[in-house]
This record gives C-alpha cells, sequence and structure tokens, in this order.
C-alpha cells in the first residue's frame, strides 16, 4: 500500500477543516495555561483558554480520517490531478477565511 | 527557561527563513545565462535539496511555538488587551493560523518535491510560495509582538 499518495489529500482536508473549526467552534479540546488543565468543556475562574491546539487536534483527526478512508478508494481517486490544484488552493483559500474571520480585531 | 526556548525559536526561524527563501528563489528567479548577477547566483541551487531541511526546521519551530503559547496567551496577550492593543493580539492570530495551515501542508509539499510526478512545477511553486509567505509572516509578527511586550 502506497500511503504517500494521500499525503495531498491530508493536507487540503487539513486546511479545510482548520477554517471551520474556529467560526464553528469545533476545537476538540481547550488548554488553561493559568491553572497547566486540558478540558473538553468551558471553565470558569480559571484564566483565559487557548483553543488553538484543539484546532490544530481537530483537523489532524478529520484530516486523518478523510485520508484513511481515502485509502479504501481506487489508486486512481488519490491521484487524481484535481489534488495537485486543491493541495496549493486549498491554504491560500482557508487564509483567507481565517483573516475575514480576524477582521474583528482591526475595526 | 521561556527565554532560552524564545531564543531558540528565533534562531530556527532564522534558519528556517534562510532555508525556505532560497528555495523559493531558486523557483523563481532561474537563469541560463553565462554571466550571472548576484541575484541569479543566489537562485542558481538545487531548489530540491532545501526540503528535508525545511520540513525538519518548520516541525521544529512549530513545537517550540506552541511551547511558547501558554506564556503569550498569560504574560503577553493580557496586558495587550488591557491596553486596548487589538491590532497586534489580530496579527498574532493570523500568525496562529498561517502556522498551522503551513504545517498541514508539510506532506503535501514532501510528497511533490520528493516523489517523480509529472506536471507537478506549478503545485511545487505555489506550496513553497505559501510556506515562504507563511514563514515570513510568522517570523515578522513575532519579532514585532516582542518587541512590543519587551524581553524576558
Amino acid at each position: 500500500m502506497n500511503i504517500k499518495r494521500i499525503y495531498p489529500v491530508f493536507a487540503t482536508a487539513f486546511c479545510i477543516f482548520y477554517a471551520m473549526a474556529e467560526p464553528f467552534k469545533l476545537q476538540l479540546f481547550m488548554y488553561y495555561p493559568a491553572v497547566g488543565k486540558f478540558s473538553t468543556e468551558a471553565l470558569t475562574g480559571v484564566g483565559p483558554p487557548i483553543n488553538w491546539y484543539g484546532w490544530i487536534a481537530f483537523a489532524v483527526l478529520c484530516a486523518g480520517v478523510v485520508s484513511a478512508l481515502m485509502l479504501c478508494f481506487p489508486k486512481s481517486w488519490s491521484e487524481n490531478k484535481f489534488w495537485l490544484t486543491l493541495s496549493w488552493v486549498s491554504p491560500f483559500m482557508a487564509t483567507l477565511v481565517l483573516i475575514y474571520l480576524a477582521r474583528v480585531w482591526f475595526v | 527557561m521561556i527565554t532560552a526556548l524564545l531564543i531558540i525559536h528565533g534562531l530556527v526561524a532564522v534558519t528556517l527563513l534562510g532555508a525556505i527563501t532560497h528555495q523559493a528563489a531558486a523557483l523563481l528567479w532561474t537563469s541560463r545565462s553565462a554571466r550571472k548577477s548576484f541575484v541569479e547566483k543566489y537562485g542558481s541551487v538545487q531548489p530540491a535539496s532545501f526540503t528535508n531541511a525545511i520540513i525538519v526546521l518548520y516541525i521544529l519551530a512549530f513545537v517550540l511555538g506552541c511551547f511558547l503559547y501558554p506564556p503569550y496567551r498569560i504574560d503577553v496577550r493580557i496586558v495587550l488587551e488591557d491596553l486596548g492593543l487589538k491590532t497586534p493580539t489580530g496579527i498574532f492570530e493570523i500568525k496562529e493560523h498561517v502556522a498551522a495551515l503551513g504545517l498541514g501542508l508539510l506532506p503535501a509539499y514532501w510528497y511533490y518535491w520528493k516523489e517523480s510526478l509529472p506536471d507537478v512545477q506549478k503545485t511545487r511553486t505555489m506550496l513553497t510560495v505559501y510556506l515562504a509567505l507563511s514563514v515570513w509572516y510568522s517570523f515578522l509578527v513575532g519579532h514585532i509582538l516582542n518587541n512590543l511586550r519587551g524581553f524576558g
């Protein structure tokens, strides 16, 4: 089994799921640095949370599942030229979406 | 400890910046003329030879950044928010995102640089350009934030 062929699928899926994680609050967990505690639920009175680790974990998990599923399909699906374009378009598009969402900091 | 990590993070970032910039230059400024200018000589290296080093340095810089993030969240961002400095907080939010997206791209970046595949030149170039922009942005924002809050 040539696992390398799903690398572009993983990268594309990672970008899409990462861009969805913040607006839809899909973090797998939160980290509370003031008390050094991970939690899947919002805690009060323990300082600000870090959602970023949870967004990355969510994107890795979802991209991993999509990539694993792609291994079940014929090789031609993951070696399609479609991925050749999508693997570089997806990070640029995801960045534009995330910059748009970050506009609240600049107004 | 945090100061030492911050210095190592900065040094790794500088090395990564050099490697990714050199690779991007080699892709974008190729020349066939016999007499080459400094810029053309800078770009006349084998860009594929940088790939593994860039991946290792990116992961290292990212992991160090992950360790530095909690102190930033507690010691820096709260102060910036109290001072009403929203723009630095916003540009750092974008840094988080481009750094994470760059990390997720690394498997595709490795695949298109290391596998012998037809018609991948544009994909290689665009992935390298994205990583270069990501690293430059992250480096500059990290530097600005460090200058704003002071050292140590």
